[in-house]
């Protein structure tokens, strides 16, 4: 079975999310239109999480990479990124079953990320609920 | 060399003493190329069997899982050859039209007759004189369980689904063979086989399965998935809490990774059936009308709304019981579908949003007599009235009494009817209480229970999904109340196909091919290892 993120495209705009010089903080995969199996980059920004919400279309189905700064206190400032997996609710049945079993491949390009979030609709790419996922998955927390 | 673990495909780091591993390794020998493979998909549920091909997004064969017999006398007792075994049906344009495909079971039938069955919508309700009806997820539950007393039930070990007794397994293989034969017309050798289990399967049934499987019908390979996973996979999540309220059970099932949480699942007989029997119940209380099924109706006249039926009675000497029953059922779904249409509960979960913190503890929707919650009971009896003629003709505009069943799914001690009934059905559910016999559970509690045991295995944060996956229920909300979500797809037939759904999206996949069962492998190491392999 052909990697459906084998695209380099889509490795150079995980690494321009990653790097601190570039201002993008946000990209979007989604699959091709001629080729079911292949995913492209759909859109990258630097509007950060925002931005990247209102790019996103119910009849997309695909993932996107977001970098999100975060900070427990206004000393500390961290960058942290999360892998959204996102279907859009007019997606058609087969196309949402596979991306269960896609995301494998994807993961394999994406390698690092703090969280992932599985998201339907916009609500649930809420900035407060990140911010608090992002909060739970960052270990100790003294602060409560 | 990277290994990847099936389900999820995804990098394992258990490595050496990881089971997923030791399955991969094993690398059956399967002669054709995955590409070119097309597997067989079957999901036979207590209600209605599902089956059709890997790839599809829907089954090609829906039809109920019950199965009509009648015996009738041979003249000479004649051992059968080969060539009688099974008949294929008639290739007539409509599969379903044509006749009863017959198999002799003489060890079965008393000597001297044989046994013709009847599988599928177009034969199973046609009444015929004798024919009996039988449902091989059903019968042999109730044998089972009249020997334990409540009293001796204080922790819960038993398994009540898909235990069928031997002589069911031919009922299971009259479902087969409709499905493959007459409605798929497949050749079964050609076709690895897919087949879906609940998720509280005992190792006998999949072993007879796995039997029926590759002996009978020569499958080249075979796979047993569990129903909730596949549920997940459908709904594009490898991790959720999948709930089943279907016809014979509601259960909640949590699914971690492409794993079922064993000691997670709760489940409990409260579905769609039982429902349909407290609908009936309700009218003989409250309206003072027995349903007669179709079958009985001759003629009928015009009644205005709320009287009585004039009705003339067909004469059907030499109906069984277990088909009268069986069209009694079928005549209650009917009444149930028009008490729960889907744009009526969307409206009624709406309100049901504005109590979401209690939503937990507090049923949401009082129907009649409670102080608690009054704009709830007074916007449900401000509801448009639905009318509804029965069989016979009578007629009436349901208002708030429509309400009353469904309310059985979230309080079931309230508005159950008839208590006494479900007190001779095996019920206690896989719940462990202490000192306490509890047997019926709402829904709201069958969730939260779930969600909480199978909380404390795993993080907190992985189990956010839940998915309804009912054939019955048709409820279409999202919540966000403390971080749990309850998906339930919009579309009917999705939700109701998406264990095969996933079943389909599975078998299609290419590295899922290392995982099959062989027949080799089966005739080399015996049915024991469907249990090893298929987890």
């Amino acid at each position: 079975m052909t990697d459906i993120a084998s695209d380099p495209t889509i490795a150079e705009a995980y690494d321009d999310v990653r790097d601190d010089k570039t201002e993008t903080n946000w990209v979007f995969f989604d699959f091709a239109s001629g080729k079911p199996d292949r995913l492209k980059v759909a859109g990258k920004g630097t509007g950060g999480l925002a931005e990247f919400i209102s790019n996103l279309s119910p009849h997309a189905a695909g993932w996107g990479y977001v970098r999100v700064p975060m900070s427990n206190d206004e000393y500390s400032q961290r960058v942290k990124f999360v892998l959204v997996s996102w279907c859009g609710e007019h997606v058609g049945v087969m196309r949402k079953a596979k991306l269960s079993i896609q995301i494998a491949d994807v993961k394999n390009v994406i390698k690092s990320y703090h969280i992932e979030i599985p998201a339907n609709d916009p609500e649930d790419l809420d900035e407060n609920d990140v911010q608090l996922k992002l909060k739970k998955a960052g270990g100790a927390n003294y602060d409560r | 060399m990277e290994e990847v673990c099936y389900p999820t495909n995804q990098y394992c780091i258990h490595s050496s003493h990881c089971k997923r591993h030791l399955i991969l390794r094993s690398l059956p020998t399967f002669p054709t190329k995955p590409d070119e493979v097309n597997a067989l998909v079957m999901d036979m549920g207590t209600t209605w069997t599902r089956a059709g091909y890997a790839g599809e997004d829907t089954p090609k064969a829906i039809f109920p899982t019950w199965v009509g017999y009648t015996e009738e006398d041979v003249e000479m007792a004649e051992p059968t050859g080969p060539d009688d075994d099974i008949r294929m049906a008639d290739t007539s344009a409509n599969g379903e039209a044509g006749p009863a495909t017959v198999v002799s079971a003489p060890e079965l039938s008393m000597p001297g007759k044989r046994r013709k069955y009847y599988v599928g919508d177009g034969q199973v309700n046609v009444w015929r004189s004798g024919m009996e009806i039988m449902n091989p997820l059903k019968d042999g539950l109730g044998g089972l369980f009249r020997r334990f007393s409540w009293r001796r039930f204080s922790t819960i070990t038993c398994y009540f689904r898909g235990e069928p007794k031997v002589e069911d397994w031919e009922a299971v293989e009259q479902i087969w063979n409709y499905a493959f034969q007459t409605r798929l017309r497949v050749d079964t050798t050609e076709h690895p086989l897919l087949c879906t289990e609940p998720a509280w399967n005992v190792r006998e049934n999949r072993e007879k399965m796995a039997e029926l499987a590759f002996e009978k019908y020569g499958f080249p390979a075979f796979y047993l998935a569990k129903d909730a996973v596949m549920t997940a996979f459908a709904a594009g999540r490898a991790t959720a809490l999948v709930l089943d309220s279907g016809g014979g059970m509601t259960s909640a099932v949590p699914v971690y990774d492409g794993y079922v949480l064993k000691k997670g699942i709760l489940r409990q007989p409260l579905g769609g059936d039982f429902i349909s029997e407290q609908i009936a119940e309700q009218f003989k209380r409250d309206f003072n009308i027995i349903i007669t099924p179709q079958y009985l109706v001759e003629k009928k006249n015009f009644v205005d709304v709320g009287q009585p039926a004039d009705v003339k009675l067909r004469d059907r000497p030499g109906t069984t019981e277990s088909y009268h029953r069986y069209q009694q059922m079928v005549s209650w779904v009917a009444v149930v579908e028009i008490f729960l249409t889907e744009t009526d509960l969307h409206g009624s979960m709406e309100l049901l949003i504005g109590y979401l913190p209690s939503f937990m503890l507090l049923p949401p929707c009082y129907v009649e007599d409670h102080h608690i919650l009054m704009n709830i009971t007074t916007a449900v009896a401000v509801r448009p009235q639905k009318p509804f003629e029965f069989p016979d003709g009578y007629n009436y505009n349901f208002g708030p009494e429509r309400y009353r069943a469904p309310e059985i799914m979230f309080q079931p001690r309230e508005f159950i009817f008839k208590r006494g009934q479900l007190r001779r059905r095996p019920a206690p559910v896989a719940f462990q209480q202490r000192g306490r016999h509890r047997w019926e559970y709402a829904l709201a509690r069958v969730y939260r229970a779930a969600q909480l045991r199978s909380a404390a295995s795993c993080a907190r944060t992985a189990i956010s999904n839940i998915f309804m996956f009912p054939h019955f229920s048709r409820y279409d909300i999202l919540f966000t109340q403390s971080k749990m979500k309850i998906h339930a797809a919009g579309n009917q037939t999705e939700r109701k196909c998406s264990s095969w759904l996933g079943g389909s999206v599975l078998a299609s996949l290419g590295t899922f091919h290392q995982l099959w069962v062989s027949k080799k492998e089966y005739e080399e190491n015996g049915a024991s290892i469907v249990e090893k392999k298929c987890q």
